[in-house]
């Protein structure tokens, strides 16, 4: 009996395996050429140990919005990469969701492999998926990279947690849908936060602007 | 007396198995993931997987098997708790300093950080018949997140799970109407150009 309940549950995992597979590309608008390499990308990089999900995602949004064949190719091929890339920055063990995050956040014009690097080695032993989020926020709403790179470190640095991180990413995000501008949307919310943040180190504090993340009660005159 | 009842091997699996709690979304996500993930037959080789969408049995068997394998990931998951919990119990009533319970409090935490958050999205439209949520978090599917309209009939609204992190997504009104969020901020997506809102998801 407990062999034969051990082979039914693994053939209702195989067969939950399959299907899943069936189910994870939206290739039946595609032809069969565009499908085999799109799913052999998707293949290559879960091998490679790379999060499939964000790949397997932009193959359906191409799909979605009836993008050329060629063009979900060379997305793939471009998620792809900054999985990788993102993978490398937010080394030695990022989660798929950190790579996945990371993978995002360089997506955005302007953010750098650079910046992903100095927010995992300020927050080595945590997930990073928001402080990416938030990082990648920033800088679509105009935010020059070193700025919201320095924000977002700095916050981290203070104690900043997920939840805090998220509001103000998206407080400046509803600002700015309602006309305000990102930078002083920005400066009036993190003079908030930091408020009741802890205090910087004096060295980051002093190198620290006026309206920066360093900002609040704990800066020096 | 069933086969069932005689083995005390399986009467003991059996008996942990129905003190699971219910389902968690979230975990099959992750089940079904990892299966396509982990997926090793040739796509050339099956000319049939092309079409994403299957049939009723198939179905049914797809919902059998993530239920199976979702026991099983609920099941180990309880297990590991109940060591975990065992041991920083056992050190607490030691009163012996040690760093395992704050390693496993590291672990623990990272998990729970990166699991499916629940996330709502509210989108005004009064004249809709229908309306459902697509985006990155459900892979652009314009069926599988409906919205449910409030009493008033201003209002949809869902809440759905999502993992931490910066989403792309949009609003499929009646069908074919492709409607950005007005509360939200807007962004191009890189690869392929499409506008789309945007939201940051994290643990509240």
């Amino acid at each position: 009996m407990t062999r034969r309940l051990l082979w039914l549950l693994g053939l209702l995992v195989a067969s939950s395996k399959v299907t899943a597979a069936q189910d994870s590309l939206p290739l039946a608008t595609l032809d069969r050429d565009v499908a085999m390499r799109l799913t052999r990308i998707v293949d290559s990089a879960g091998s490679r140990g790379l999060p499939t999900e964000p790949i397997v995602a932009k193959i359906s949004q191409g799909v979605f919005f009836h993008a050329a064949p060629d063009r979900i190719v060379v997305a793939a091929q471009s998620v792809v990469a900054r999985l990788e890339e993102a993978r490398v920055a937010l080394a030695p063990k990022p989660t798929q969701s950190d790579i996945a995050a990371g993978e995002n956040a360089l997506g955005v014009d302007g953010v750098t492999k650079t910046a992903l690097q100095a927010i995992r080695s300020t927050s080595p032993n945590r997930p990073v998926a928001v402080p990416l989020g938030l990082l990648a926020q920033l800088v679509a709403s105009k935010v020059p990279l070193a700025r919201a790179t320095k924000i977002v470190t700095d916050l981290i640095k203070r104690g900043a947690s997920d939840p805090q991180l998220l509001a103000l990413g998206n407080n400046v995000s509803a600002d700015v849908v309602h006309g305000a501008q990102a930078m002083a949307s920005l400066d009036v919310r993190l003079r908030g936060l930091t408020a009741v943040l802890a205090p910087l180190g004096s060295a980051a504090a002093a190198v620290d602007g006026p309206q920066s993340a360093a900002s609040g009660p704990g800066k020096k005159p | 007396m069933s086969d069932a009842e005689r083995d005390p091997v399986l009467r003991r699996a059996l008996d942990e198995l129905r003190k699971l709690p219910p389902a968690d979304v979230g975990a099959m996500r992750r089940v079904v993931n990892a299966a396509a993930a982990a997926r090793v037959t040739p796509f050339d080789s099956d000319p049939g997987i092309l079409t994403p969408r299957r049939g009723r049995s198939v179905r049914v068997w797809m919902v059998v098997g993530i239920a199976a394998a979702s026991a099983f990931v609920g099941f180990a998951l309880r297990g590991a708790w109940t060591s975990r919990s065992h041991a920083a119990s056992t050190t607490a009533a030691s009163g012996a300093p040690s760093t395992a319970p704050s390693i496993v409090r590291t672990a623990a935490s990272t998990e729970l950080d990166a699991a499916p958050v629940q996330q709502p999205f509210v989108f005004n439209n009064s004249r809709a018949h229908k309306v459902f949520v697509v985006g990155d978090f459900n892979r652009w599917d314009p069926t599988a997140t409906p919205m449910t309209r409030s009493s008033d009939g201003e209002l949809w609204s869902t809440v759905i799970p999502v993992v931490p992190g910066r989403h792309m997504y949009a609003f499929m009104v009646d069908d074919s109407l492709f409607t950005l969020d007005p509360n939200a901020p807007k962004t191009r997506d890189p690869d392929l150009g499409a506008e789309g809102s945007i939201i940051i998801v994290g643990r509240p």
